[in-house]
């Protein structure tokens, strides 16, 4: 019974996917995970296929929290302590199913010297 | 911020902290009144670390004071046990080292007196998880 909850509920999450995904006719066999994405005051939930780039993730999550996408250079996804690569997918990144991701901005450095 | 209100700051803090501390990559997180340690390893590096997270009991805004001590000893200090970062955010070879970045104390007021403090900066949570991603890039 609670398992037939969760799925109702990870169906009403909206399934995001890159414009290469769409048209891949092996999609279908890629595994969803839900994902929650979390900033310094707001977490909004996600679905992607384990084969989508971190950097589509991130410039996603960027838009659904309405962050202006052209600082996306400055942003970063961050997990277990890591910061994840851009170019790598999240299968490659070994992100889990139902895993929070935080997206952060690079902090200003205050001194340019040592 | 003073006293028992501090004190009560800090307590939400740490539980914040605690609640995500799997998300950010803690390893283990406690406190002893208004001290957080964090420990933590780097997972560029594989070595491990102890941040120890000051809170003081002064009129300013309750921004965290970081500094790194020794994983095996809490009351060893010495820049060896500081960890690195490429943008150099973090001066280890200071004398004394401290963290150079929004939302810790020795950057609002001692090398940056006058940096305005914001909402985000009070965040200890936030503020972890910017120094943890400084050191894993």
């Amino acid at each position: 019974m609670g398992n037939e909850i969760e799925v109702i509920e990870d169906q009403s999450i909206e399934l995001f996917e890159s414009e290469q995904t769409k048209k891949d006719p092996n999609k279908d066999k890629k595994k969803v995970l839900k994902l929650h994405v979390r900033t310094i005051d707001a977490e909004k939930t996600f679905r992607f296929r384990e084969n989508e780039t971190i950097h589509f993730v991130k410039i996603t999550a960027m838009g659904k929290f309405g962050i202006d996408l052209s600082q996306e250079g400055q942003y970063f996804l961050l997990y277990d302590g890591r910061t994840l690569v851009d170019s790598k997918t999240l299968e490659q990144e070994g992100i889990p199913d139902k895993a929070t991701l935080r997206l952060k901005n690079e902090p200003q450095v205050g001194c340019n010297a040592r | 911020m003073r006293g028992e209100e501090l004190l009560e700051f800090v307590k939400g803090q740490f539980e914040k902290l605690e609640a995500n501390a799997l998300d950010i990559g803690l390893k283990a997180v406690s406190r002893d009144g208004l001290v957080i340690f964090i420990s933590f390893i780097a997972k560029n590096t594989s070595k491990e670390y102890l941040m120890k997270c000051t809170y003081h009991d002064d009129d300013r805004d309750p921004v965290v004071g970081v500094s790194f001590v020794n994983p095996q000893n809490p009351k060893e200090s010495g820049n060896q046990f500081w960890p690195s970062d490429k943008r150099t955010a973090i001066k280890n070879t200071n004398n004394p080292p401290f963290v150079c970045i929004p939302g810790v104390y020795e950057y609002h007021f001692i090398h940056h007196q006058g940096a305005p403090v914001l909402r985000q900066h009070l965040s200890l949570d936030n503020t972890v998880s910017d120094i943890i991603g400084l050191i894993s890039k």
